[in-house]
């Protein structure tokens, strides 16, 4: 659901400025496949009750980064922008950012747009966003390895859930939002756990 | 407004000392104002760059260039776009030697955005060999994975007979100019068309045609 503009100053604080109207040029925040387009949005900008599309940027280092689960164009809903300058400190811009994505709006980090962290030189923060999916999958794998290698050698059956499992981690996180958000993951859930297999049938 | 002697591909261009000269001291300590966040010396950014090629663009947004090259650093800064084209001049080397994998996308294309499935399909389908080594382009690293990637015997190619030879060889009715330029690249982490810039091209290894004449001794 995205922020209500409540919500938002709420969380944003007194030193973001905010306007009616389409937010700056400059690169998204998130993915563009996780962003609609502004057409998809005609019917719900059709009735007396108009929500508001809601845009976060941030300005460091010359270049604008937008937040905004839609992308910007013609619609016809109140447009609201939040805007602040951070200078040149790109890290702070982007931290910022990313935090409200993750603890106001509630996306999961996979929706985070890949090109904005590795240019804000944060990827040891978001490991499992900006590194190559197959990376992160032999990355999983060999962990996973080391572990059963280790866990073999010392008898012991401890479960951690240490920077070996931060993939797993992060994904327990992303349904653990998705399921109090929504009760209907809970039994999907559980279809998986049942029966894991299922899965392969998804990705075949 | 900046001037470079070069183009955008300069961000493939691991050999930190030619930047200043080709991009200019004021184009430097542009780059170093805009990545401070990331580098603090030269050496340190073009080490980012070498890690994170894809992402150079979001930091050059509203750089004023002119000169010969604006058009392409007009391209890059606002629309995060390198053309996939060849850009060395290599010495004409008669053969007709046929390498059956096609690469015909510049290293410097790596440079480009993928943003949208036009610019990703340039990959698919003029760089098809590519994917037989990668599941996909790499966003991080690109270097060290595609020399980990190509297979040796292609890359002894270039070694063997040198990498003009290698570029008027053919893939089926075309010459393959873009594949020289990145077996080059693999080896030395330099862009050929820099290094003919600058006057250094002067491989170890010599191109030789087969009728013996000897077009450039090794060095």
């Amino acid at each position: 659901m995205a922020a209500s503009i409540q919500a938002a100053r709420a969380w944003l604080g007194a030193d973001w400025d905010v306007y009616w109207g389409q937010p700056p040029r400059g690169v998204y925040l998130l993915k563009e496949a996780y962003m609609a387009e502004p057409k998809d949005g005609v019917e719900m900008c059709r009735g007396v009750d108009k929500p508001v599309v809601v845009y976060v940027a941030a300005s460091a280092a010359g270049l604008w980064i937008v937040y905004g689960r839609v992308k910007p164009g013609v619609v016809d809903c109140p447009v609201a922008t939040f805007i602040k300058e951070f200078g040149g400190d790109v890290k702070k811009a982007v931290r910022t950012l990313a935090r409200f994505v993750i603890e106001v709006e509630r996306l999961p980090v996979f929706q985070l747009n890949p090109e904005v962290l590795q240019f804000a030189g944060m990827c040891d923060e978001y490991p499992a966003v900006c590194g190559d999916p197959f990376d992160v999958v032999k990355r999983v794998v060999e962990e996973a390895g080391r572990k059963t290698r280790r866990s073999h050698g010392a008898e012991t059956s401890h479960r951690s859930s240490g920077p070996g499992l931060w993939v797993v981690d992060e994904l327990a996180r992303l349904f653990r939002d998705l399921a109090s958000e929504d009760p209907s993951f809970v039994d999907v859930l559980r279809k998986v756990l049942e029966d894991p297999q299922r899965l392969r049938v998804c990705y075949a | 407004m900046i001037v470079p002697k070069v183009d955008p591909c300069i961000f493939l261009h691991y050999d930190w000392r030619d930047w200043e000269p080709l991009l200019g001291g004021q184009f430097v300590d542009e780059l170093l104002k805009r990545f401070r966040h990331v580098a603090g010396s030269l050496p340190e950014l073009v080490e980012f760059f070498k890690e994170s090629p894809s992402v150079v663009y979001l930091g050059l947004r509203g750089l004023r260039v002119g000169g010969r090259y604006k058009r392409e650093w007009l391209a890059f800064a606002e629309g995060g776009y390198v053309s996939p084209e060849y850009r060395a001049r290599w010495p004409y080397v008669e053969n007709d030697f046929e390498i059956g994998a096609r690469l015909h996308v510049s290293p410097c294309y790596l440079l480009t955005a993928l943003t949208s499935y036009d610019r990703a399909y340039v990959w698919r389908n003029r760089a098809s060999a590519l994917f037989k080594w990668v599941e996909e382009v790499p966003r991080r690293r690109p270097w060290e994975v595609f020399r980990e990637a190509f297979p040796s015997w292609i890359r002894e190619l270039a070694r063997e007979r040198g990498y003009a030879w290698v570029a008027w060889t053919r893939w089926r009715d075309r010459r393959n100019r873009h594949l020289a330029e990145w077996l080059y690249w693999l080896d030395t982490g330099r862009l050929p068309h820099i290094d003919i810039m600058l006057g250094r091209y002067n491989p170890p290894n010599c191109t030789k045609n087969r009728a013996g004449g000897v077009l450039y001794n090794s060095a």
